[in-house]
């Protein structure tokens, strides 16, 4: 008798194909399992590094804000209390009513600096572009402010987003003049139905933009975290011919 | 000219698929990666067993057991090649295995040698195609496991053994069925047969010819 007719050989080659199958079905199963198991893994580690940026960007923004009391402090002591002492002695030496008229607006002057400081006037007003032409208009005598308006669609866009715009603007402009050595700085503004540019360029030294110590590092993380809040994007390029700052927002986001 | 005699005849063109992969295996040997290098050692280890198995077919009337020598030369090399391109140390319980298995097949070779093909019936084949995909799998899941970036050549190249040898086993294990049955159905599964190999080689032989040109431009510049 041949050897296939035998049964004993048929049943080997049943148990052959069938460790074969069972085999190739258990291996199947242990990759796909790896695999999920892996991909589980990067992802746990993905939401970590979220939570990790987001508290990062949550430190940045309490200094920025104890950075900002600080600065109200000191602008409110050193001008406002300062001026003010001297009117009061002024005015128990009996001195000229001239004088101590002079003495009053320059404080209420002063204090209306402090007071746009705090928040652009008019903000239910105006529109985003002539809110960053006031913020530009302010550093127009420490250095050139070139501003360029691309407007396809006039936006009617939340104050929050307005004001959160305009702390953006202020937060590069004041960098770029304390860092970059530039001595001038262009500022672009786009908007179409659903988006808003704004790019900010100044012809200085540039930043190394891994630097996480610095001021600059609180002050790009302040930035990052703005963005964030905005549910925007942006890109920083800095090299040794200067810095371009990149903003993208979704209005309709 | 029927089905079966152009199936005969085709399969004299395994030898010349086989010529043109060693001999562009020879044209770039210096400049392949030893993992191309080997390959085309078994291009050569094949061929040598291809002819062989012809001439004894000519003479004896039965080449069976070269099936099974070729086999035990398809054990060793596997397991060389798989310790020396895939895993990244050496795993001792496939050469353990494989020595098991060396035995083995020495012992079907020293059984079956004068036994006539009503009663041949080897396993070799079998026990070298279940190795060769049980390492397969292991380096599949060994490389995810370790989450190694392996190239996309080394993958495709263990994915294509696995799948051969997963046919080899399917097609090599009823032999003495394909043999000995007296319906033509046996020549649709000598026809799959031919097919798989034919790809294989193919394909073998396009991967040396492709690394050696590489090769060829990267150490030319």
């Amino acid at each position: 008798m041949e050897k296939w007719l035998d049964t004993e050989t048929i049943a080997t080659w049943i148990i052959i194909v069938f460790l074969l199958v069972t085999l190739l079905a258990v291996s199947v199963i242990k990759l796909v399992f790896i695999h999920m198991k892996k991909t589980m893994e990067h992802k746990l580690k993905e939401s970590w590094l979220k939570v990790e940026y987001q508290n990062k960007l949550l430190k940045s923004t309490i200094e920025a804000q104890e950075k900002e009391r600080n600065r109200i402090a000191s602008d409110l002591h050193d001008s406002i209390i300062g001026k003010l002492t001297v009117l009061r002695l002024k005015s128990q030496l009996n001195f000229k009513k001239e004088e101590m008229d002079s003495l009053l607006a320059e404080s209420i002057n002063e204090i209306r600096q402090i007071s746009h400081n705090l928040t652009p006037p008019m903000l239910d007003f105006k529109n985003i572009t002539e809110l960053i032409g006031d913020v530009l208009l302010a550093w127009r005598t420490k250095f050139e402010c070139i501003y360029y308006k691309n407007i396809q669609a006039e936006l009617n866009v939340s104050d929050s987003l307005k004001i959160q715009l305009v702390r953006i603007a202020q937060e590069v402009i004041t960098n770029s003049h304390k860092h970059s050595q530039s001595k001038s700085i262009t500022v672009l503004l786009k908007t179409t139905p659903h988006f808003i540019y704004l790019v900010i360029n100044d012809k200085g030294i540039g930043f190394d933009l891994k630097s996480e110590t610095s001021s600059v590092g609180i002050g790009l993380n302040n930035i990052a975290s703005r963005v964030h809040y905005l549910k925007g994007h942006h890109k920083i390029k800095s090299d040794k011919n200067g810095t371009r700052f990149i903003f993208v927002f979704n209005i309709l986001s | 000219m029927s089905f079966f005699r152009i199936l005969s005849i085709s399969t004299a063109i395994v030898p010349f698929i086989l010529l043109f992969g060693i001999l562009k295996g020879i044209q770039y040997y210096r400049y392949l990666k030893t993992d191309y290098k080997l390959l085309v050692v078994y291009l050569i280890g094949c061929f040598l067993a291809d002819i062989s198995s012809r001439i004894m077919g000519e003479f004896y009337k039965n080449n069976l057991i070269c099936m099974v020598a070729f086999s035990l030369f398809e054990l060793l090399f596997f397991v060389y090649y798989y310790q020396t391109c895939f895993f990244k140390r050496k795993v001792w319980r496939y050469l353990i295995v494989a020595l098991i298995g060396t035995i083995y097949i020495g012992h079907e070779i020293y059984t079956l040698i004068n036994v006539t093909p009503e009663y041949f019936q080897t396993y070799s084949k079998t026990f070298t195609a279940f190795l060769i995909i049980i390492m397969g799998i292991d380096f599949f899941i060994e490389s995810l496991k370790e989450e190694r970036i392996e190239s996309s050549s080394t993958m495709r190249r263990n994915a294509i053994f696995i799948f051969y040898f997963s046919l080899n086993l399917i097609l090599f294990l009823p032999i003495n069925f394909l043999i000995n049955v007296s319906s033509s159905v046996k020549f649709y599964f000598w026809l799959i047969n031919l097919i798989v190999t034919f790809s294989f080689y193919i394909i073998l032989t396009k991967k040396i010819w492709k690394n050696g040109l590489t090769q060829k431009q990267l150490q030319r510049g």
